[in-house]
């Protein structure tokens, strides 16, 4: 609806309220932005460009001037009736929302700022509404706000499902090896008892591994990962992590290194969850790298932060997808398995420590990187990308 | 006594499976994706099962045992068994048209439970 048919619109509607609606249409929009960004109950929103933040809300102010507009004698219930896609604003900005990384408590919150935007500006204006005025005003509100929480419950329906699934799916391939050797004990059809251990113990650990996380991706879900930390050097952590991936990637031909520097590193943060969060990105290097390739973890401890590197001689990421790789169950190749949730973990926990993640160098060979402040300080609620658009369905 | 090929992408997996299954007597093949089953398949004798990872990178599962079927033309019918860790086996075995299909993390005797059904319908194709 053009500004001339709003206006016209506005002008054949008994009451004030479309008439209000439409010439202080700005008015409100910026009124109801800054109460959203003062509003310690709405963090989320900080982080928002303005068209982002408004997204549909001009819209509800359209449905709200549709209905509004009707014959003296209609009630206006009924014409709400033969409203075609009603609840299509509703379920549109749950998602906007949603993919914004937004609580369902912020989301509701924002609408019931805006209910409140307009009722004090009607105030100023000496706009009393009419019985049916307030009613339709609020049932649209509230019809909103009843949609949003619908998508954004059903959607996170949807994501703890395919987590579910996932899980299984991933859990169970190392579980079948175990299953199987221990078949080949119970009839006698092992010859070689030292490699049979050795498998399983590395299938044992890649479930413990897979657990571990799951069990993180849900804390980060939760917004409840907890950092604990402590004065390390992390150079050990770089070692360790070149010594944890080496026998797996040896299997496969390819090389792992750690560059570290000579002097001693220490950094103050979590060293369970750094381990966890490096072991997950050359994990992933490792996954994508060829057979007879080569995957590199280097320590930089010259600038003001530190900054870990992972180079690998795989084929890269597409440049279009940077900044894909790190939201949960995001895949590259859709029949390789795996959660697809360590590159999403790796940065809850880098976030937690205030540091920084990122893809340096998309490739062929990618580098990926992620800092470090020495002295951290752990954001007291870190918590997850949103999940990839795919996910959505 | 079977000629079985074995197509999976997890090498801990094949092998120990490989070596339960040739010591309950079958003669067995393996390959690590679907493109690679595709290859030995050509390779005589052609196996009397064969048994299916579903998700495997450069050719799936499911795509392989497409490939089957353009080349078969009806033929050399093949019975397929699929092995997965997904939730959704059952659809997927249900969409590729074989009854045969197994979870992996079931115990060994189940897997064989299931083999000996897809080998029997090889051996007595009429009775299909």
């Amino acid at each position: 609806m053009g500004e001339q048919d709003r206006l016209s619109t506005a002008a054949q509607t008994p009451g004030r309220l479309a008439w209000l609606l439409v010439t202080m249409r700005d008015e409100l929009l910026h009124r109801w932005t800054t109460r959203v960004l003062d509003d310690p109950a709405v963090p989320d929103a900080n982080r928002l460009p303005r068209p982002a933040l408004e997204d549909h809300i001009p819209e509800l102010l359209e449905r709200l001037l549709k209905r509004l507009a009707r014959h003296p004698d209609e009630p206006w219930g009924e014409r709400v009736g033969r409203e075609v896609g009603g609840s299509g604003v509703g379920i549109a900005h749950a998602r906007q929302r949603i993919a914004l990384n937004y609580t369902l408590p912020e989301a509701l919150r924002e609408l019931s700022l805006f209910r409140v935007t307009v009722l004090s500006v009607c105030a100023e204006h000496d706009v009393t509404l009419s019985r049916d005025e307030a009613e339709l005003f609020h049932a649209t509100i509230d019809e909103m706000m009843t949609t949003s929480a619908s998508e954004l419950e059903r959607i996170s329906r949807r994501m703890y499902e395919q987590l579910m699934a996932v899980v299984a799916h991933d859990l169970r391939n190392p579980l079948n090896t175990i299953t199987f050797q221990a078949a080949r004990l119970k009839r006698g059809a092992l010859d070689e008892p030292e490699k049979a251990g050795e498998t399983l113990a590395r299938n044992a650990k890649l479930m413990e591994r897979l657990i571990g996380d799951l069990l993180t991706f849900s804390t980060l879900q939760a917004g409840h990962l907890a950092i604990e930390a402590a004065d390390v050097d992390v150079r050990e952590i770089a070692r360790h992590t070149c010594e944890q991936f080496r026998p797996i990637a040896e299997r496969r031909g390819i090389e792992v290194s750690a560059a570290v520097p000579e002097r001693e590193v220490r950094v103050r943060c979590d060293r369970d969850r750094i381990v966890q969060a490096l072991g997950n990105i050359v994990a992933n290097a490792v996954k994508f790298t060829p057979d007879g390739g080569r995957v590199g973890i280097e320590l930089d401890a010259d600038g003001s932060e530190c900054v870990f590197r992972v180079r690998d001689t795989g084929p890269g990421i597409p440049p279009e997808h940077i900044e894909d790789v790190f939201r949960p169950f995001w895949q590259a190749e859709p029949n390789k398995k795996g959660m697809g949730l360590g590159l999403a973990i790796a940065r809850g926990i880098v976030e937690a420590h205030g540091g920084e993640i990122g893809v340096e160098r998309a490739g062929p060979g990618a580098t990926f990187m992620f800092t470090i402040p020495y002295g951290a300080v752990p954001s007291p609620s870190a918590s997850l990308p949103p999940p990839a658009p795919s996910e959505h369905r | 006594m079977a000629h079985l090929l074995l197509v999976d992408d997890d090498g801990d997996i094949v092998e120990a499976l490989a070596e339960l299954l040739r010591v309950e007597g079958h003669e067995v093949r393996t390959a690590c994706n679907g493109e690679q089953g595709l290859q030995a398949l050509h390779a005589a004798p052609l196996p009397d099962v064969v048994v299916l990872d579903v998700d495997m990178p450069v050719m799936s599962g499911p795509g392989m045992a497409h490939q089957m079927l353009l080349h078969d033309a009806g033929e050399e019918k093949i019975p397929v068994m699929l092995v997965s860790g997904r939730a959704d086996l059952p659809q997927i075995a249900a969409r590729m048209g074989t009854p045969y299909f197994v979870a992996k993390g079931s115990t060994f005797e189940k897997f064989l439970y299931m083999l000996d059904r897809a080998l029997r319908e090889r051996l007595a194709p009429s009775s299909a």
